[in-house]
């Protein structure tokens, strides 16, 4: 167990490395003169130019560029963007949101896509059974910007639900946004819950279990649960990753100031250190988070082993 | 069962086989016959097939020229002469509608095909060679799967400058390309996977040993088992790839007006949506039915090749 | 009998007064499916005594294994149903008792074990967490109390090193061992009835006679009745008492072992003997029953078995269904010219 983290340890560093360079490098070719628009309609004055190239290394090629950055970024160091900012309270302050955000998501997928799969595939073919199957169908079809848009049009403003947009970040304010973010997997959640809880019911263990004189409620909410819960468990662990880099849209519909918005606002002013900085945390949080559902399911099924 | 063959003698204690005296079926005719007979499919084929009819020849659907709007019919609701209403511009709802879905099928379908090519010809490469080229493509793979979808796929459509505003195939190879470099690596771990289960096999261990090339291998063994994962895979990314077109136009970093799209449109909709919900409707309906034919198309398809559902 | 079973609660001497353990009357159970109806048992009659016991013999599909399910209240419902008949268990038909108190007996006083131990334990609890679960439920045990009674039961079953053993999921152990864990868990309660289902179907040759070998003694060691499920006349040969012979969801024969194998009186069973393969007949074809097994859904008229019958005539075989026959005391069969298999006439 020990030597499969630490080899997965080790995997991540390239692919860090490498993610974290193809966004720079991107971002840094962004077209456009990086000066144009700081100096007002005028061309700025040679002074400045030459100041602000030397402090963002636009003289380097680009690999010196990134390693003087990857330098900095070692030494906890985020950089500053074009207007002198820097950029670590900017992630700082937007971040709280965003994990707050994507960890409503999750509870909502626990709840409601545990709590909804296992009602369904108890009384299958039921009137909730079918009129869940829709919904689900209804959500994985749609596009979570346009539930976002048709939410945000009924609950938010047409009947006052719920609050339209999210300016103070409040749990309430964060209800609407973080089941918008949470819908798709929300439905395939329940989706997996169901079949696999319907597969592991017509089991020999179940039967057994019957046969030992359990009742219902620990014959399914025991025997069967702990082994239909397997697939929805990893399923939901590695949305988190997934969820926190996805919020983009979601985050702009909302109006909640968080990584997503930061992000989308620096891709359109050019802000290459920002973005950078951004997708790095992203793709780390994604790449930890895989791990340690890789871990999980060796936990909650015994038959799994790492070596 | 009164004239039971004398020479058909059996174990004592054999699996009830119903209707024993069909011939073998293959497990993907069997597949082809719950396909054919499943309604879902048939609605999501149908679905489908209008889909492309409308991509290829919206002037099969409407004469009215999508870009011919007239200011005074601004947000008019839909009547005999417009069926869908009029948008904010006065610009023909239903037409627009019709001649959205060519940007959503193309993008679908070549990023499908761009995913397809490049994620199946690298997952093969990894899979069957092993090594210093598997470790590479896997890597490079997790590096592309490690940045979140759709924010790669931004950060792709703003380096790119964007060209002639009016060429309709410019903008949308740039979403494909975008799409396709963030999709591959999903297609080549199931490539990868397949052709190592392949490779493993009996029938290609003596097909090697009888001096069969690594190319004819490939063709003849790995790629035939490989096409069923794909299919289902592909199919499903289908719909995601149109969802996500619109999610990038939406944002405005995919298609641009002029360019006719259900994402575009809903995105101008979104700003009227109070007064006028109307304009809302009926791209989000197409485009909701767009990606959920795709998708449970691929989902059905999958039952259907799962012999532990049978 | 080891020491923890002697303050065992729920063991009772079943008083010797001739009265059967359990008495299957005239059992009906049918499946609804998509296909149709499927008539898995038919009027199925046996009883088992303490201390006695019964195989139940039968192709897959001859309603066996229904049978026992419907016995221990855990046919899957829908599609299975008990749609007549009467399961007496000391005297009291337990079809007619409320869910609760069914529940009650099973485990603690009827117990089952299956054929694949692997799929019948839960993959993801320790075996020492499963034995230990009957204590739990039925007798209100402390986690580590249980633990202790399941370690002891493993002793039992003669699993080496149960303590180290005992925190060690299914998938750890040999095929054997497993049975011997399913055998543990089922006897943990000192069951009046257990009823095993083809328990060594999944094994080796050599550990088949093992388990065989620790079931008869169990059963010597605690008097309970043993309702023995199998498709292998061999398994049954040793351990024994009285054979049911189950075809199509009847009961075709039934005689005390002995008789059964010396003379047979259903051509059913006559061939299921000739299929065995015998080390004195070498070098001459073993011989075969000729067609299919029927399908529920569409059973042959008259007696079920007349399609692949050697002694069939078209009346009254493809018209009546033969009774079963008692025509010496234990022993009957339903075959219309019983008398001539007996006989061993020919044809």
């Amino acid at each position: 167990m020990g030597r499969y983290v630490l080899r997965r340890l080790l995997q991540m560093i390239p692919v860090l490395f490498g993610a974290t360079f193809l966004i720079f490098a991107m971002v840094f070719a962004l077209p456009g003169d990086p000066l144009a628009g700081k100096c007002g309609d005028r061309p700025c004055p040679e002074a400045y130019a030459q100041a602000y190239r030397a402090k963002f290394h636009l003289d380097d090629p680009l690999p010196v560029r990134y390693v003087k950055y990857l330098g900095n970024l070692a030494k906890g160091d985020l950089g500053d963007d074009s207007s002198g900012q820097p950029i670590s309270p900017q992630i700082k302050r937007a971040y709280p949101h965003t994990i707050k955000l994507a960890s409503m998501a999750i509870a909502l997928e626990i709840g409601l896509g545990i709590g909804i799969g296992v009602a369904t595939a108890i009384r299958r073919r039921g009137i909730l059974d079918k009129a869940v199957l829709v919904v689900t169908l209804i959500l994985i079809g749609l596009p979570v910007f346009v539930t976002g848009v048709v939410l945000q049009y009924f609950l938010g403003i047409r009947w006052h639900t719920l609050p339209a947009t999210a300016g103070d970040n409040s749990v309430h304010e964060f209800l609407m946004p973080a089941f918008v973010l949470a819908s798709l997997s929300l439905a395939y959640a329940i989706r997996i819950t169901r079949t696999s809880l319907a597969e592991v019911l017509r089991a020999d263990y179940v039967r057994t279990a019957r046969a030992k004189g359990l009742n219902t409620r620990r014959v399914i909410g025991v025997h069967a649960l702990r082994n239909g819960l397997i697939p929805v468990v990893t399923f939901i662990g590695a949305d988190f990753g997934v969820l926190m880099g996805g919020a983009i849209v979601t985050e702009g519909i909302f109006n909640v100031h968080g990584v997503g918005n930061l992000v989308f606002r620096a891709i359109g002013q050019k802000e290459g250190n920002t973005v950078t900085s951004v997708v790095a945390i992203l793709v780390l949080v994604f790449l930890v988070m895989s791990l340690l559902v890789d871990l999980l399911y060796a936990v909650i099924d015994p038959r799994i082993r790492y070596e | 069962m009164s004239n039971v063959d004398p020479s058909l003698v059996i174990p004592l204690d054999p699996v009830a086989v119903p209707g024993a005296g069909d011939r073998p079926r293959s497990l993907s005719q069997d597949a082809w016959e719950d396909l054919r007979r499943n309604p879902i499919v048939l609605i999501c084929a149908a679905v489908i097939v209008l889909l492309l009819l409308m991509a290829l020849f919206p002037g099969l659907f409407t004469h009215t020229d999508p870009h011919l709007c007239d200011l005074s019919n601004t947000r008019k609701g839909p009547s005999g002469h417009a069926w869908f209403g009029y948008d904010q511009q006065g610009c023909d709802i239903y037409s627009r509608t019709i001649h959205g879905a060519r940007a959503s099928i193309a993008v679908g379908v070549l990023s499908t095909i761009g995913v397809a090519l490049i994620g199946g010809i690298f997952g093969m490469l990894a899979g069957f060679y092993g090594g210093i080229w598997d470790t590479i493509v896997s890597r490079v793979a997790d590096v592309f799967f490690a940045i979140p979808f759709l924010l790669g796929a931004i950060i792709v459509l703003t380096t790119f400058p964007s060209g002639n505003a009016h060429s309709f195939w410019l903008p949308v190879s740039k979403v494909v390309i975008a799409l396709t470099l963030f999709g591959w690596p999903s297609l080549a771990r199931i490539m990868r996977s397949t052709t190592l289960q392949v490779k493993e096999a009996d029938y290609v261990a003596a097909a090697r040993a009888l001096g069969a090339s690594t190319p004819r291998i490939l063709r003849v063994h790995v790629l035939p088992n490989a096409v069923q994962p794909v299919i289902v895979y592909a199919t499903i990314a289908l719909g995601g790839f149109v969802g996500a077109e619109a999610t990038l136009s939406f944002l405005g970093v995919g298609l641009q007006p002029p360019a006719i799209s259900w994402g575009i449109d809903i995105s101008t909709a979104e700003a009227i949506v109070r007064s006028s919900p109307h304009v809302l409707l009926f791209p989000v309906v197409f485009l909701s039915v767009t990606v959920l034919a795709f998708i449970l198309l691929g989902d059905a398809i999958r039952d259907a090749l799962d012999p532990k559902q049978r | 009998m080891s020491a923890g079973t002697e303050n065992a609660a729920s063991f009772e001497l079943v008083a010797d007064d001739g009265a059967p353990l359990l008495e299957v009357e005239d059992l009906h159970v049918e499946f609804r499916t998509r296909e149709g109806l499927a008539k898995a048992v038919n009027g199925v009659s046996y009883s088992v005594r303490a201390g006695e016991t019964l195989a139940v013999l039968g192709e897959s599909g001859s309603g066996k294994s229904v049978t026992a399910q419907a016995i221990m209240g855990i046919l899957d419902t829908p599609p299975g149903f008990v749609t007549g008949g009467a399961v007496r268990f000391r005297g009291e038909d337990i079809l007619k008792l409320p869910e609760e108190r069914r529940r009650a007996l099973r485990g603690a006083s009827m117990a089952m074990i299956f054929q694949d131990a692997l799929s019948s334990l839960n993959p993801v609890f320790t075996v020492g967490w499963q034995i230990g679960e009957m204590f739990r439920v039925h007798q209100g045990m402390s986690r580590k109390e249980s633990k202790l009674r399941a370690i002891e039961m493993m002793d039992r079953v003669r699993i080496p090193s149960a303590k180290q053993r005992v925190n060690d999921y299914p998938h750890q152990f040999s095929g054997g061992m497993r049975q011997r864990v399913m055998i543990a868990m089922s006897i943990a309660l000192n069951p009046a009835l257990l009823i095993a289902d083809e328990p060594t179907t999944a094994l080796d040759v050599t550990v088949q006679a093992q388990v065989m070998d620790l079931l008869a003694e169990l059963q010597r060691e605690s008097g309970m009745g043993l309702i023995l499920i199998t498709h292998d006349l061999g398994v049954v040969a040793d351990v024994a008492d009285r054979i049911a012979v189950m075809y199509a969801g009847r009961i075709v024969e039934t005689a005390d072992a002995r008789d059964l194998y010396a003379k047979p009186a259903h051509p059913y069973t006559k061939a299921l003997l000739g299929s065995i393969p015998r080390l004195d007949a070498k070098g001459q074809d073993i011989a075969v029953i000729g067609g299919l097994p029927p399908t529920l859904t569409k059973l042959p008229s008259g007696c079920s078995f007349h399609p692949r019958c050697r002694y069939m005539r078209p009346e009254p075989c493809q018209t009546e269904v033969p009774p079963l026959v008692s025509f010496e005391a234990n022993r009957g069969s339903a075959c219309h010219f019983w008398q001539e298999v007996l006989d061993g006439t020919d044809r």
